[in-house]
């Protein structure tokens, strides 16, 4: 059964300098769903993403998350919520003087799990992203591609039910740009919520998902079924 | 639980050896400091102990031949040879070889003056008062001189582990965002300004063992002493670890 996972009710975001990220925005996402969020540099993307995992909270309007009004969230509650939300970068994020498995199992154990549950959920993940055979390395010492699944495997150790990837093959060429998408598209099929922003028309043409477009802050566009084109 | 305890000192401990050289010599100050403090704290105990002779209402101290004297007194203490001759020492100066009379604090009655073998009794009121009063002010300068070490260290400290703060920055990032509370955060840098602590201790003890040696271990601190310094750097670093993050 779907329900809707992630809903925006007017949602308008003003930066304390002023400028407006987002106006008025209302959508609703449902779980399980793979949604593209595509525009322009300063769009507002990032933005829109920050506002669903409680990195910012919302100028006027409402975000729901799992049905929760995430703006009325304690501290400690967004710490919670952030454990059901994993998140993916265009610049990876990684701990630079940590292995691989030490970057995922990081994730578990800052949330105090059992060193057990740590090393198993940390394998399973490297497992997933086919990156156990280099849990000993350091980031630098993988490819960009590597790194970025690294990122993800620390992103769904925690088995969150919303992926939120902001530009993550941005720095990546098509073809791990295609196998970054299609992990995403395996974690989308076991029930994952997936929303990915992203500049790379390749990817969103490739595939029928729902396209939500934003510019200057403004739903432009949203499509039931994809396609990059600008209105 | 268990594994919790752990998580936290092995990120403490990386953090210390991360910045490991910083670690030192911010130890190293503080073991400086508590080298100020020590000597301080030592020469509290003195003055405490001389002031203290002359102190109760209800005590009196006597000079007296032998401890014949003493019977159907209720004494308090009875100096050592050694004592007498060291406190005299402190007050008056090297007194040479001069036989020195037994002195003893007893309970204050009517008449202790005439008891037979009893020299002399002192229970001089003004001087009492005074030394009293002395004491008095000399403890309040003492808080102040203390919390002003503790201060001393706790910006210290507070200073250092804002720096691994900020130098752990992307650590910070990530916690927050794969959902580590508050203080999941603060913990990890707790441990490290407790292993800072043990460091300056470490380097105090190293420095007091030094000091013993060159005094060819006449010159004994106190376990109370050195105790007092060791709380006081792990309280002050412990408590600007929970200021800082
Ligand atoms: N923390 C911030 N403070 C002020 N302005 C910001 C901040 N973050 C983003 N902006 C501005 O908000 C607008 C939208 O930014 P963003 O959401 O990052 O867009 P996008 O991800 O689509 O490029 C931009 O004009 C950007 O300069
Ligand atoms: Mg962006």
């Amino acid at each position: 059964m779907s329900f809707p996972i992630i809903q925006f009710y007017n949602v308008s975001k003003v930066y304390t300098n002023g400028i407006v990220a987002l106006s008025n925005i209302s959508l609703s996402i449902l779980s399980g769903e793979f949604v593209f969020v595509i525009g322009p540099a300063g769009a507002g993307k990032t933005t829109l993403v920050k506002l669903i995992y409680a990195e910012e909270k919302p100028t006027s309007g409402e975000v729901l998350v799992d049905g929760r009004d995430v703006s009325k969230l304690k501290k400690w509650e967004i710490a919670f919520l952030r454990r059901n939300i994993g998140v993916v970068f265009q610049d990876f994020k990684l701990i630079r003087d940590r292995t691989v498995f030490e970057n995922v199992a990081f994730a578990l154990r800052v949330c105090g799990f059992s060193e057990n549950f740590v090393k198993k959920a940390t394998e399973d993940a490297l497992g997933r992203v086919d990156l156990l055979h280099k849990r000993g390395m350091y980031p630098d010492q993988l490819s960009g591609g590597e790194q970025q699944r690294v990122a993800i495997a620390r992103a769904i150790v925690n088995k969150p039910s919303i992926l939120l990837t902001d530009e993550p093959t941005g720095n990546l060429d098509p073809y791990v740009s295609e196998e970054i998408l299609q992990l995403f598209e395996d974690l989308n099929k076991e029930g994952t919520t997936v929303v990915m922003v992203t500049h790379n028309a390749g990817i969103v043409n490739s595939r029928d998902y729902r396209v939500i477009a934003l510019q200057d802050g403004i739903k432009t566009r949203d499509d039931g079924k994809g396609g990059y084109r600008y209105v | 639980m268990f594994d919790v305890i752990v998580f936290f000192l092995k990120e403490g401990f990386l953090i210390f050896r991360k910045n490991w050289k910083q670690s030192f010599a911010v130890a190293f100050v503080i073991a400086l400091i508590a080298q100020i403090l020590l000597g301080f704290e030592l020469s509290v105990e003195e003055l405490k102990r001389k002031l203290d002779i002359a102190l109760s209402e209800d005590e009196a101290v006597i000079w007296f031949e032998d401890e014949s004297a003493l019977k159907g007194l209720d004494v308090r203490k009875v100096f050592a040879p050694d004592e007498v001759r060291k406190m005299l020492g402190d007050l008056i100066g090297d007194i040479g070889d001069v036989a020195l009379p037994r002195v003893a604090l007893v309970k204050w009655r009517e008449g202790l003056d005439r008891v037979e073998g009893i020299r002399a009794v002192y229970r001089d009121t003004a001087k009492r008062v005074f030394f009293s009063k002395l004491r008095q002010l000399f403890l309040k300068y003492a808080l102040v001189f203390r919390i002003l070490f503790i201060a001393v260290v706790m910006i210290i400290a507070f200073i250092q582990i804002r720096i691994s703060v900020f130098a752990h920055a992307t650590e910070i990032e990530i916690m927050r965002l794969v959902g580590a509370t508050e203080w999941f955060i603060k913990w990890p840098f707790v441990f490290y300004a407790f292993f800072v602590a043990v460091t300056s201790i470490l380097i105090s003890v190293l420095m007091w063992m030094g000091v013993a040696t060159a005094f060819d271990f006449s010159f004994v601190i106190p376990v109370k002493v050195l105790a007092r310094v060791c709380v006081v750097i792990l309280f002050s670093t412990f408590v600007s670890a929970l200021l800082s993050v």
